[in-house]
This record gives structure tokens, C-alpha cells and sequence, in this order.
């Protein structure tokens, strides 16, 4: 998978076509929005890394000019600047998701690939998450190369966990995603499935797990912690 | 206390009353003065004639006498009327005829006339006890020259009385009209000239921390008023300026510092898992953490902020909740959140709510003990809880934890002693309270209460 950062920083550049590079990704670097419009143009990367701050300009440029000409690649914003009001901008300018500098190197990995989890994406359909594999087309889910029997609701819980790995799901996410407007809903049917699916993955050796965050919603981690 | 009235308009009303009233006054008098001048001058010509007239029925009659043969109409006045009307004539020799023995004793003590008219009053003369007013003076008779006085009851003042009465009935209800309809008129342009004022009143009210480019119109304003509004609008531009310059360093601050220690984290994570390199690790966490809060406080205190809006708490929390949730558990705590069922709205700035909550909860997290809970309760009355199972805040230290820098003795915390002070600089600015207490189990429990929108 080809990724583009676009830092004007030559020493982070480095760090981070060094770490995404160590995680598996082919990373081309640019140091400023011209040349980073002029690569999109000419190859096609999986997801664009985004400093804000650029010596030509603006990188919510870069991002109004490449949602201008359709390209829907997703965007990771990296910004020194971390005013509420900056980051709105960038969500409607079309950022898919932003860090604040200083950010853990791990933490951009991780962001990078829930990105390219996302359904469409280059990770989006056989999702990963530590000894689990689950097709979203072959609906099957795999841990430890073993085929573990999931009913519909259940699996459909584990592939929104995934695609949002390390991030939580909101409970009324879930419910709006399981459940059409005529079903009937009772109040504890999500925690119901959750359970069931945090001990059929317990049972099947899984590594991640699954948190509640109570009256929020859940979220997978990748390691047990 | 104030005796004049600050409203123009009142004291406008107020000051053309006056001298409407004064003008009515000084114009009443003038025209009562002039009046009984002029009754006065009406009068001498009238007793001149008199006199004249009677000079013309003088007959001589034998001995150095006369007589007055008064024709029927004047007959009437002197004899019927005598009481109101006198004459008498004196001749050179002395003889002296009148139309009644007092007025004739009157008339011969009198000194002979002279060239002039001379005029005389008499103040209760005779049976009547009128006041009269008169004239004497020098007439060629058929019987010589003789000396004639004629007198009448003086009412030169009812003339003038009358006259006033007459201004009073035909005239003065005018006065009060015209000042009515001046006071209208005065009061019609105020509102005028003064309805623009209070239509730039309205728009300076609403330009706020986020509307700060905005500027007053000066179209249709009153031209004493433009100086005022445009240095209005230029102490305006002033303050925008300085915003603009306060937000500019902080940004290129907030940039310069954390590009070095981007690279300084990056660099560390590159080198692997080792005691020393962890110890460096937390060294430069430690430095994000502080350089972090430092730019928000200088956010906070140099940045105007918008804290109108009605804002839902149970959406703050949760996306706070949510957002801290992967870095709690990270560390083997929990965080679990209560909210009522309906939304609770408050008057704030969604993104500085935010921030104090995450502070707290933050530091909620770092005090309370592994695979504990955080329990953060939203309630109705737009107040947040955040307990947590910590060893608590000593009573002594409650004063002082929400100073700048302040760090308790005995905390292993890494913080630099700034994010309380954050929160209740945000609370204070949203009109909130914060306290203090001891959460249910033994922890710190701290309460952040906004005001309900």
C-alpha cells in the first residue's frame, strides 16, 4: 500500500516514512503543497498524510484542491496548531481525521490504518486486529486461522470494533447500524451481542478484547492490555 | 441623586416649557402694559373733549354769572349719573358753576388752569366715595375765558382688565396648543435622531469575540454622532488588531514548539525498548504535556471566546468520554458515564466545556488506582461529576489546587501544576462554580457546574 506525506520538516519526514515503512507501507515523501498536488496527479496512494503548515502554503489547500477534482483518497491532518475552530475547518475541508503534533509514532500507525479500514479502502475488506480475521465479503471470522461461528448481529458488531480498532463505538452507533427503524429494539440488545461475542473470542484464544466504556459504548483493542 | 433629568429628550421637554412659559408671561404683561397705556392716553382725550364740550353751553347771564345749558344728553350724564360724572367752571372773576357743591368747593380751591391741561385724581371724593380722575384746563366760553374740570370715575384699570380678560378668552388658549405642538416637534426630531443611535446600539451589542471584524454603520446617523461611532469603530479596530497579534504569536509559538519535540518524541520511539530510553520517554511526555497546557493557557487568557451558544452537555461528556476512553484503558482504567435522559443545555463554548472536562478526567485517570473506574455523571441541573477512587484532595490542599503551578507535595503526577487552573478559568469565564470534595469509596470527587441556557 502507497502512502504520500506531505512535511516540510525534513527530520519528521523520516520518522514517519520510517515508522508507516516498519508497519508495511510504501511511503513517497514532499516537503510542499505544490509538489504534493502534482503527486497525487500522477500516482495513486492509498491515503495522504497532511502537515498543515507548508512553506507554500496552506495544507487545507492541498486538501480543498484534491476534494475539488474528486479524489476521495482519505486524508490524515497532522497540525501544530490545535484551536477547536482549526480543526473543525479541517474535518470540512474534507480531512478524514487530524493529530495534534506532537503525536506518538504508534499512534499515527494506528491511525493510518483505521483509515484504510474503512469500507472501500485498501484494508477494508479483510480486517486484522491482533489473531482475528474477518472477511466483510466472505463473512467469516477467523481467530488464530480457526473459523469461529458468528450470528449476523454479532459479526456485524465485530466488523464495526475493527474497522474503528482502538477507537470507541458508540453504543448508538451500533444500534442505528444493526437495527433497521421497524425493528424493535430492546434496550439491552447490544450489550446482549457484546457479551456473547466477548466470550465466543475469549473462548477462541482471540487477543483482542473488548471494553466497555459504560454509557458510552465498546472498543477493541488489539493486545489484551 | 439626580435632580436633572439624563434622558435628552426629558430635558429637552423640560427647558422649552420653561421658556415657552416665560414667553407667554413676558407677552401677557407687555400686552397688559401696553393696554392700559394706551387706556390711559384714550382717557385724557376723552376728558379733553368733555371739557371742550361743556365750554360750548356756558351763557353768560346778568352780574358776571353763568349758566350751562346742558342739552338732554348730557343732561342725563351730569345729573342722573352724578355720581360717576363731574364738571365745573370757574370763571376769571371766580364765579364758580358745578354739577354738585362739592365738586365746586373742589373747583375753587383749585389753582386757576394753567397753559397745559393739568390731570388730577381724587381718591373717595365726596358722597359716593368714588375715586375720580380728571382734567382742568383753560376754555374761551361765551362768557370769557373760564377754567373747566371735568371728572369721572377712574376705571382706566377695568380697561385694562377688560383687555386682559379679552386676550385671556380670545387669544391665551393658543398658548398652550403652541407649546404643545413645539414639545411634539421637539420630541419628534429627538426620536428621530435618536432612533439611529439606539439602532447602532443594538448591532455594537451583538459584535462578540467571534464577530470582532464587524463594524457600525455611520449611514443615517445624526452628523454629531458620526465622531463617535467612528472612534467606536476604530477602538474596534484596535482591539481586533490585537487579537489578531495575540493569535498569530500563539500559533507560531504553538508551532516552533512542538515541531522540535514531534522530533524529539519520533526520534525516542525509534530506539527501541530500554530503561533509559523509557525514562526519556516519559522526560519528553512530560514536556508535550507541559508546553500543551502553557499555550492554552496563553490561549485563554489572550483569546476572546464565544460563550453564547446553548450547548448539550450530555454530547460534551460523551465525546470526551469516548475520545479519553482508548488512552484510559491503555492505562487499566475505566471510564463509565451517566447522563439523564434528556439533553441538558447550557451557555458555553462546546470546545472549552470540553476542555475543562478533559482535564479533570485526565487527572482523574492519573489518581485513581488500576482496573478502577472514573465515574463521570452529567446532571439536570447542568452540573458534570467526576469521581474517582484516588486517595482523595486533603482539606488543606482544597484552596490551593486550582492556582497556577500548584502541585500537591506528595503527587507523583507529571503535570506541571496548570490543568485545574485551566478548568476554573473556564468555569469562571462560562459564570460556573467548581468544588471540591470527597467522592463516595474515599477519592477526589469535583463538581463543574454551568449555567443553564
Amino acid at each position: 500500500m502507497r502512502l504520500l506525506v506531505v512535511e516540510d520538516e525534513k527530520r519528521i519526514a523520516e520518522l514517519v516514512r520510517a515508522a508507516l515503512g516498519r508497519a508495511g507501507f510504501v511511503v513517497d515523501t514532499v516537503g510542499t503543497a505544490a509538489d504534493a498536488v502534482a503527486g497525487l496527479a500522477l500516482a495513486t496512494y492509498d491515503a495522504v498524510i497532511l502537515d498543515l503548515g507548508l512553506p507554500d502554503g496552506d495544507g487545507l489547500g492541498v486538501l480543498a484542491e484534491i476534494r475539488r477534482l474528486g479524489d476521495s483518497t482519505p486524508v490524515l491532518v497532522l497540525t501544530a496548531r490545535d484551536a477547536v475552530e482549526d480543526r473543525v475547518l479541517g474535518l470540512n475541508t474534507g480531512a478524514d481525521d487530524y493529530l495534534i503534533k506532537p503525536f506518538d509514532m504508534s499512534e499515527l500507525v494506528a491511525r493510518t490504518k483505521a483509515l484504510l479500514r474503512r469500507p472501500g479502502q485498501a484494508l477494508g475488506v479483510v480486517l486484522e486486529a491482533g489473531n482475528v480475521i474477518l472477511d466483510t465479503i466472505g463473512r467469516d471470522v477467523r481467530v488464530a486461522g480457526t473459523v469461529v461461528p458468528l450470528p449476523r448481529r454479532e459479526l456485524a458488531v465485530l466488523e464495526h470494533l475493527m474497522r474503528r480498532l482502538g477507537r470507541v463505538v458508540p453504543k448508538s452507533v451500533l444500534e442505528d447500524k444493526l437495527y433497521g427503524i421497524d425493528d424493535e429494539l430492546e434496550s439491552n440488545a447490544i450489550p446482549v451481542h457484546v457479551s456473547h461475542l466477548r466470550k465466543k473470542l475469549i473462548d477462541a484464544g482471540a487477543t483482542p478484547e473488548i471494553h466497555t466504556v459504560r454509557g458510552v459504548g465498546y472498543l477493541l483493542t488489539e493486545k489484551a492490555r | 441623586m439626580r435632580m436633572w433629568p439624563q434622558s435628552l429628550q426629558a430635558q429637552l421637554a423640560v427647558r422649552l416649557s420653561l421658556v415657552f412659559l416665560a414667553a407667554a408671561a413676558l407677552a401677557v404683561a407687555a400686552l397688559v402694559w401696553q393696554g392700559s397705556i394706551t387706556a390711559d392716553t384714550y382717557h385724557n382725550d376723552k376728558l379733553l373733549a368733555r371739557a371742550t364740550e361743556i365750554a360750548r353751553y356756558v351763557v353768560p347771564v346778568a352780574g358776571g354769572r353763568i349758566r350751562v345749558d346742558l342739552p338732554p344728553k348730557l343732561k342725563q350724564r351730569y345729573d342722573e349719573a352724578r355720581a360717576a360724572n363731574l364738571y365745573a367752571v370757574r370763571l376769571g372773576n371766580g364765579y364758580t358753576i358745578a354739577s354738585g357743591t362739592e365738586f365746586a368747593a373742589f373747583a375753587e380751591r383749585a389753582p386757576a388752569a394753567a397753559e397745559k391741561p393739568r390731570y388730577i385724581s381724587l381718591e373717595d371724593f365726596g358722597k359716593s366715595g368714588n375715586d375720580f380722575y380728571g382734567v382742568t384746563m383753560r376754555a374761551t366760553t361765551a362768557a370769557g375765558p373760564a377754567s373747566i374740570t371735568v371728572a369721572r370715575v377712574s376705571d382706566a384699570d377695568e380697561v385694562a382688565e377688560a383687555l386682559l380678560w379679552e386676550f385671556v378668552h380670545k387669544v391665551a388658549w393658543l398658548v398652550p396648543l403652541f407649546a404643545a405642538i413645539m414639545l411634539a416637534i421637539a420630541i419628534w426630531s429627538i426620536r428621530r435622531g435618536l432612533h439611529a443611535v439606539s439602532a447602532v446600539s443594538v448591532r455594537a451589542a451583538t459584535i462578540d469575540a467571534d464577530t470582532i471584524g464587524e463594524r457600525l454603520p455611520t449611514a443615517g446617523l445624526p452628523t454629531e454622532l458620526v465622531p463617535l461611532v467612528t472612534a467606536v469603530n476604530s477602538a474596534f479596530d484596535r482591539l481586533e488588531k490585537g487579537f489578531a497579534v495575540q493569535r498569530q504569536f500563539t500559533a507560531n509559538a504553538a508551532h516552533e514548539l512542538r515541531t522540535p519535540l514531534t522530533m524529539l518524541t519520533a526520534g525516542l520511539d525509534e530506539l527501541g525498548a530500554d530503561a533509559s530510553v523509557e525514562k526519556l520517554r516519559g522526560d519528553a511526555a512530560r514536556m508535550n504535556r507541559l508546553v500543551d497546557q502553557l499555550l492554552r493557557v496563553a490561549r485563554l487568557d489572550a483569546m476572546p471566546m464565544n460563550l453564547k451558544d446553548a450547548v448539550n452537555l450530555n454530547e460534551i461528556a460523551t465525546d470526551v468520554v469516548a475520545y479519553l476512553a482508548p488512552w484510559a484503558i491503555a492505562r487499566r482504567r475505566e471510564l463509565g458515564l451517566e447522563v439523564p435522559e434528556h439533553p441538558v443545555l447550557v451557555k458555553g463554548n462546546a470546545a472549552a466545556i470540553a476542555d475543562a472536562l478533559r482535564n479533570v478526567i485526565e487527572n482523574a485517570v492519573r489518581h485513581t488506582p488500576e482496573h478502577t473506574e472514573v465515574r463521570i455523571a452529567v446532571g439536570a441541573d447542568g452540573s458534570v461529576t467526576i469521581d474517582d477512587s484516588g486517595t482523595g484532595i486533603p482539606a488543606t490542599d482544597r484552596p490551593h489546587i486550582f492556582d497556577r503551578f500548584w502541585r500537591g507535595k506528595d503527587t507523583g503526577s507529571p503535570g506541571a501544576g496548570l490543568g485545574l487552573s485551566i478548568v476554573a478559568e473556564i468555569v469562571r469565564m462560562h459564570g460556573g462554580d467548581i468544588d471540591v470534595g470527597d467522592a463516595p469509596g474515599g477519592g477526589a470527587s469535583f463538581t463543574l457546574k454551568f449555567r443553564p441556557a
